[in-house]
């Protein structure tokens, strides 16, 4: 059984995300919920991984893998960009600070990447 | 090739081993296990960029997968294991880091050594650390493969490779899988380690190391390019 990292930040996420976003809940049901925190815990996984293998690099490559796979199921790269931005804001100080520190860098780097595949692709 | 992959990852998607089997043996170079199991990987591969493109379910990728394994064991036995091979005496062993599901690679590497002649144990997905360790010292193989597909299981090659290495007949460590092809692991494994990013520098490894022999119970650190990553 993989071990879910942070579930309260995960729960936050979701919840806030749905909150902004009302209409997913219509258009996706308990579903896209359901989908919504897997893709939440796996984004913790992949910081979490970013943190101890010391390189925000693996976590910008894993936004840009994902972005190509949501944009195939009609989401946009603003979804995964607003998703990020809501992580950054429910983070805690449950998670340490020189992890949160780097789960921040690991963030900021990717929403940067994303903003500039976002301006490419729209050239 | 690009007709062929096409077509045996239809077969695989279906589900349809007979299929695959006649297209392997209709393949003019049946014989040459690099090319039958660039077919395979490459096939897989593909199978893996049609669920990124949402083209293939879960459910899909599992059924090519479950096939794909069938028809590797049937042609290992009918083209490698049943067919009398000059023995290394060497023996290897291969394995998934613990969590790690995605297995083929490894079957396929494994079944590239007994080809050329090292005695093998495959332990497939999934092998904690602790298991492996006791296994390596009980069996005392020359050679230790380990894989690592998802970079969540990152963390814990390092791990891996200084326990195992550790063990007292000191085997070799080689990493590989599908990270090894998109990163520069050298920072997480020893300097002793032979990092390979493919099947086809696997088997200019294992061709080298038959040239060259090895001497004195030690294995020879490769010195061409290959292994200087």
């Amino acid at each position: 059984m993989k071990k879910v990292l942070y579930p309260h930040v995960v729960e936050r996420a979701v919840d806030e995300l749905y909150d902004r976003y009302p209409n997913l809940k219509e258009q996706y049901g308990e579903k896209g919920v359901r989908k919504c925190r897997e893709d939440n815990e796996h984004h913790l996984r992949y910081l979490e991984s970013a943190y101890e293998l010391d390189n925000t690099q693996f976590f910008v490559d894993y936004a840009h893998w994902l972005n190509g796979i949501l944009q195939k199921h009609g989401m946009t790269a603003e979804h995964l960009s607003v998703n990020f931005e809501i992580i950054k804001h429910v983070m805690d100080n449950d998670i340490d600070a020189g992890r949160k520190e780097h789960y921040e860098a690991s963030l900021d780097e990717a929403l940067k990447a994303l903003s500039a595949s976002e301006i490419y692709t729209s050239e | 090739m690009e007709a062929d992959v096409q077509r045996f990852t239809r077969y695989l998607l279906n589900g349809d081993e007979l299929s695959c089997e006649d297209m392997i043996g209709e393949l003019p170079e049946k014989e040459n296990v690099l090319n039958v199991f660039d077919l395979l990987t490459k096939s897989m591969q593909h199978i893996g960029e049609l669920w990124e493109n949402n083209e293939v379910s879960v459910a899909d990728e599992h059924l090519a997968t479950a096939t794909c394994d069938y028809v590797l064991s049937q042609y290992r036995y009918r083209f490698i294991t049943s067919k009398k091979r000059k023995e290394t005496g060497k023996k290897a062993m291969f394995l998934c880091l613990e969590e790690e599901q995605h297995y083929l690679g490894t079957k396929i590497i494994a079944s590239l050594f007994e080809y050329f002649g090292w005695e093998v144990r495959l332990f497939g997905a999934n092998l904690p650390l602790e298991y492996a360790e006791t296994q390596a010292k009980e069996w005392k193989p020359e050679l230790i493969g380990v894989s690592v597909a998802i970079l969540y299981h990152l963390p814990k090659l390092k791990d891996y490779v200084e326990t195992l290495s550790r063990i007292p007949n000191s085997p070799t460590m080689m990493v590989g899988g599908r990270l090894s092809g998109l990163y520069d692991l050298r920072q997480y494994c020893s300097k002793d380690t032979v990092i390979l990013k493919d099947i086809a520098e696997v088997k200019t490894w294992l061709e080298a190391l038959s040239n060259e022999g090895i001497s004195d119970g030690k294995r020879n650190q490769p010195s061409n390019s290959i292994f200087s990553n």
